[in-house]
């Protein structure tokens, strides 16, 4: 007896070992303690309203409850800017230890060596506290590189109430109503008010069309799967709603659109999270939010990409301002950091914040937690700007009515291809 | 110099050209204004007014009382007023001996100063940036206090005086080469030695072409963002165009703010070239001299 | 017996070349030269060399890691260049290249001359004129091309507003690569024409009232003062610009990338945003350094034959 208890307790001693040594590359960072002066240089590219409303109060409580971590953060420009920027300044030994960034650029950051893997240095702990979609919408190839802030970034239907009552449920009710909204008012035979809105010749918008007929632009080894039906039917789509329900602007980029919204001459616009809090306070706009309708053929809803911002830490830091930035972005992704995100209408990486009063009992941000789980993350493989970048030019070929679907359709498969392997 | 008075019939016409000209070059910025009036931030409006419905100077309030306008503006007159001397002032010497003599190297010389601009320029960010923090002038520590000057301004400066520069000395050389030779012979035999015939006859007579030069060099600092854009990390260094695109976010931008800001940078290059077109026409120029 | 002075002439060159003697020569020239040429060899030469590098090289996103950490490169040769001249749209590109520039080069300049010299003549207002004509240059680029974009729109543009109003259906502008390439050229040109003015304007400061006064005392018409006195005599201080704008007009990043941006995206690339797309979208370094050399070609030798013609003329 006394014998089996001894033999009990070399086996626990011995598998607490092996269990320790196994645990010995976990580093934990954020249990640990930050012993010296650090400075954490962040660049994000986020509006300017965010940084000012968002990111500097709460850098701000983090520098007063951590009192040796500076943090500078620093407007890099555009996305694309925040890319090629942090590249620059990497290669020239100088750049940001931290970067706020949308999840695309994981891609190219860590195929480049660019972006730290982070599944070490992050304690279970904390990546318990996000949603199952966080950590993988920032991993690749089985490594995460990045910790998202917020969720989303994806589109949905957003309607005006001064002009219609509600959202419909699927796309013929929609075009329906649409159409009695497209009216020439002064009668100089040019359109006044649209019945819809969007960013007709953008192919993130296209893509919450192109998931609605089941069809998706990758196999499972990232090969581009775009000359399909489905591609056809969602081209045929929205080429119907221009030319033949004419319910959208004949030209409608992203600033068109958005400023007819704005100002009160569209019923229904599909656009992204983004540009709810702008909608919310334009004087001429009471703002409804719905899930982009159902389309017939498939029974399926709109299904757009879906994305959202974190952090991603650079290669190469010294411990402690690995300790310092681990620190930092479980301060950003605590639950009170995320309830100041909430409250600019961003969905949060964190599981609690869901329980918030501002996303349980807002119509607007309940009506954007449901398009999300409508959507489909968006693949972080550089290759997808191959993908974009051939979708976009047969788009508007097809929007310009000089290509029929099935050619453009042909045409997209053929210039991804070649797009990806011109990238090898 | 002007020539003979034009008959009525064709001053007319020519203030008819000129005033739908003004229309078509005033327009769109005559809506840039219109839109940094705008409250709600759009970028277009579907009225063709140039005064919005409740127009706001609120973009402007917030630009100059909120943001750091006022050191951009401190940080790019400081970096454009140095690039323009270093522009001016080298490109007045090395033009007039491109212009004057003939010395072995002249031709490649010349030639090296235009292929500079032949390659395209965004393939030499990288190693530009890459130069300038070898050298330490990406950091962003004050070297010169009271003017407010970083080692960044100081890699900036660089950085546009040698962008500017090809023009500039082209521009000099050719001026140089419309002025009659026989002037500076002149001087030496009255006793002057090279550089006082340069400096003290040829200079004051190639002013039209040192307005130029200054407008060219000013233009090249004062608008530049890419470059500055990567070097310049803290906020307090900003030149104006990097803080302008402070402004500019994935989606949403803050246009009102965004296209006040442009009008706000406008204003100095008018007065400017107010200032300096005086020296552009008339009574100063080498037939004044002569005649 | 020789002169002593001509025999130095003489050998100087050869066999005599005395470095004092060279020096004291043309002491002057060099010192003058010197801080101008030091400044833009600091800044040039370093980021060339780099590029010609890689232009040898395959560096991608994929081989982009040992690049940074190793400083390693693979070099494949001019296998870069080859593939480039294979390329169809090569040939395309620098068509589309080449009209772009000399469109917009003949129009800055012509327009440019033509402002120049009405605005030099005795007519009222001329200060007002000429400061709100240089309007299109004061400004920031990056807004006032995205302004022009929205005044191309169909709809509600400001051209097509105007067009309707004259009786012409509207042109759905950004929607086809001939009418969104016009856009951009109209876009460009009138960016471009303050500038070419206000050179022109300096030049005309040169130019010797007499010869005018001579020309009037032989009766001469305004236009053939123009066409034998002025244009022939701005020459000289117009060649630099012409060159200068040339150069780049063909290398005008910014106006068809911006305009194009979501519309007609690579429909109207000219030669250096397909350079930018393919380094900055498609992470193709090794293949970018190369088309930026041959571009960097294409303009040397254009420019010197171009100098070597208008010297010989």
């Amino acid at each position: 007896m006394r014998k089996s208890i001894i033999t009990v307790s070399i086996l626990v001693l011995a598998l607490s070992l092996i269990f320790s040594v196994g645990a010995a590359a976990q580093q934990d960072l954020d249990k640990k303690e930050i012993t010296e002066e650090v400075t954490l240089k962040l660049w994000e590219a986020d509006e300017e309203r965010i940084d000012t409303e968002i990111l500097d109060p709460l850098i701000e409580r983090f520098e007063r409850k951590y009192t040796n971590v500076t943090v500078e953060r620093t407007h890099a420009g555009s996305v694309e800017d925040l890319r090629q920027n942090t590249q620059t300044a990497y290669m020239g030994g100088q750049g940001p230890d931290l970067v706020l960034s949308p999840f695309d650029h994981i891609g190219p950051f860590s195929i480049m060596g660019l972006a730290q893997p982070l599944d070490e240095l992050m304690s279970q702990d904390m990546k318990d506290k996000y949603i199952d979609a966080a950590l993988p919408g920032m991993s690749l190839h089985g490594e995460t590189y990045g910790v998202p802030v917020t969720m989303g970034n994806h589109l949905m239907l957003m309607y005006n109430k001064n002009i219609v009552d509600e959202a419909p449920e699927t796309w013929s009710e929609l075009i329906e109503v649409a159409k009695a909204n497209t009216v020439d008012e002064d009668g100089d035979g040019l359109v006044d008010k649209y019945g819809l809105a969007y960013n007709l010749n953008e192919p993130f918008w296209w893509a919450a069309f192109h998931g609605g007929f089941d069809g998706w632009v990758f196999d499972e080894e990232y090969n581009p799967t775009l000359n399909t039906e489905a591609t056809v039917d969602a081209l045929q789509f929205v080429y119907d709603l221009k030319f033949e329900h004419e319910i959208v602007p004949k030209e409608s980029d992203y600033d068109l659109m958005d400023s007819l919204f704005k100002e009160g001459n569209v019923a229904f616009i599909i656009n992204g999270d983004w540009s709810i809090e702008g909608y919310k306070n334009a004087e001429n706009i009471d703002l409804g939010v719905a899930p982009i309708p159902r389309f017939e053929k498939t029974g399926k809803y709109g299904q757009p990409m879906t994305s959202g911002k974190g952090f991603i830490m650079l290669t190469e830091l010294p411990e402690q301002k690995q300790i310092a930035a681990i620190k930092f972005i479980d301060f950003m992704t605590s639950t009170a950091a995320q309830e100041l995100y909430v409250d600019n209408n961003f969905l949060p990486s964190n599981d609690q914040a869901y329980g918030l009063p501002q996303i349980q009992n807002d119509p607007v941000m309940k009506g954007s937690a449901e398009q999300l789980r409508n959507g489909k993350a968006m693949p972080v493989v550089p290759e997808m700007r191959g993908v974009w970048d051939a979708v976009r030019p047969a788009l508007q070929s097809v929007m310009s009515d000089d290509l029929t679907p099935e050619a453009a359709a042909e045409q997209m498969q053929k210039e991804a291809e070649e797009n990806i392997k011109s990238m090898q | 110099m002007s020539v003979k008075k034009d008959p009525t019939w064709k001053k007319v016409v020519f203030h008819i050209i000129l005033i739908i000209s003004v229309i078509i070059a005033v327009y769109p910025a005559l809506r840039v204004f219109g839109t940094s009036l705008r409250p709600g931030d759009s970028l277009h409006s579907t009225s063709l007014a140039i005064i919005p419905d409740n127009a706001t100077f609120e973009a402007y309030r917030t630009l100059i009382f909120d943001k750091g306008f006022l050191v951009w503006l401190r940080n790019s007159l400081l970096v454009t007023f140095f690039t323009v001397i270093i522009g001016v002032s080298l490109a007045s010497t090395a033009g007039y001996v491109f212009s004057r003599k003939r010395f072995p190297g002249r031709k490649g010389g010349l030639t090296f100063f235009l292929l500079t601009q032949m390659f395209p320029a965004t393939m030499l960010l990288l190693p530009m940036y890459i130069l300038l923090a070898q050298f330490g002038l990406t950091e962003q520590t004050i070297v010169v206090p009271f003017l407010g000057m970083a080692k960044a301004h100081i890699g900036l400066i660089i950085m546009y005086s040698s962008t500017a520069l090809p023009l500039c000395v082209w521009q000099m050389k050719g001026y140089y080469d419309t002025i009659p030779e026989s002037l500076e012979e002149a001087a030496l035999v009255d006793g002057l030695n090279q550089f006082q015939a340069f400096y003290k006859i040829i200079l004051p007579l190639a002013k039209p072409a040192l307005v130029i030069t200054a407008l060219f060099s000013f233009m090249t600092a004062w608008n530049e963002y890419m470059v500055a854009r990567v070097v310049m990390t803290d906020n307090s260094l900003y030149t104006l165009p990097v803080g302008l695109t402070n402004l500019a976010g994935q989606f949403n931008t803050a246009w009102a703010q965004f296209a006040a800001a442009s009008v706000l940078i406008m204003i100095p290059v008018m007065a400017i070239f107010l200032l300096l077109s005086r020296f552009l026409v008339g009574g100063l120029t080498l037939g004044g001299v002569k005649g | 017996m020789s002169q002593p002075g001509e025999n130095l002439r003489f050998t100087s060159a050869l066999s005599n070349f005395s470095l004092k003697d060279f020096w004291r020569e043309h002491k002057f020239s060099y010192m003058m030269l010197l801080p101008a040429f030091i400044v833009v060899l600091f800044v040039v030469i370093y980021p060339f060399f780099y590029n010609f590098r890689l232009a040898f090289s395959n560096l991608n996103m994929y081989n982009m890691r040992q690049f940074i950490q190793n400083d390693e490169l693979t070099y494949v040769g001019i296998q870069n260049f080859i593939q480039i001249v294979q390329e169809s749209s090569f040939w395309i590109i620098l068509l589309r290249t080449v009209a772009w520039t000399v469109i917009n080069v003949v129009a800055h300049v012509g327009f440019g001359i033509f402002y120049a010299i009405i605005l030099d003549r005795d007519i009222m207002f001329k200060s007002i004129y000429r400061t709100l004509l240089v309007i299109p240059w004061a400004i920031p680029q990056y807004i006032v091309v995205l302004i022009w974009k929205g005044m191309f729109n169909f709809r509600y543009g400001a051209v097509n507003l105007l067009l309707r109003k004259i009786g012409v259906p509207g042109v759905a502008w950004l929607s086809q690569a001939s009418t969104g390439f016009s856009a951009a050229l109209i876009v460009n040109i009138w960016l471009g024409i303050p500038f070419m003015m206000m050179i022109a304007l300096g030049g005309l400061q040169s130019i010797d009232p007499n010869f005018y006064e001579a020309a009037e005392i032989d009766g001469a018409s305004n236009w053939q003062q123009i066409k034998h006195i002025t244009l022939p005599l701005l020459k000289p201080v117009m060649l630099p610009a012409v060159i200068l704008g040339v150069v780049w007009t063909f290398n005008n990043l910014r106006v068809i990338y911006l305009l194009t941006q979501n519309t007609l995206t690579n429909k109207i690339d000219i030669l250096v945003t397909h350079v930018y797309r393919s380094a900055f979208e498609f992470y193709r370094y090794g293949y970018a350094a190369a088309f930026s050399l041959i571009i960097f070609v294409i303009l040397l030798v254009w420019a010197i034959s171009f100098i070597d013609y208008i010297n010989a003329d």
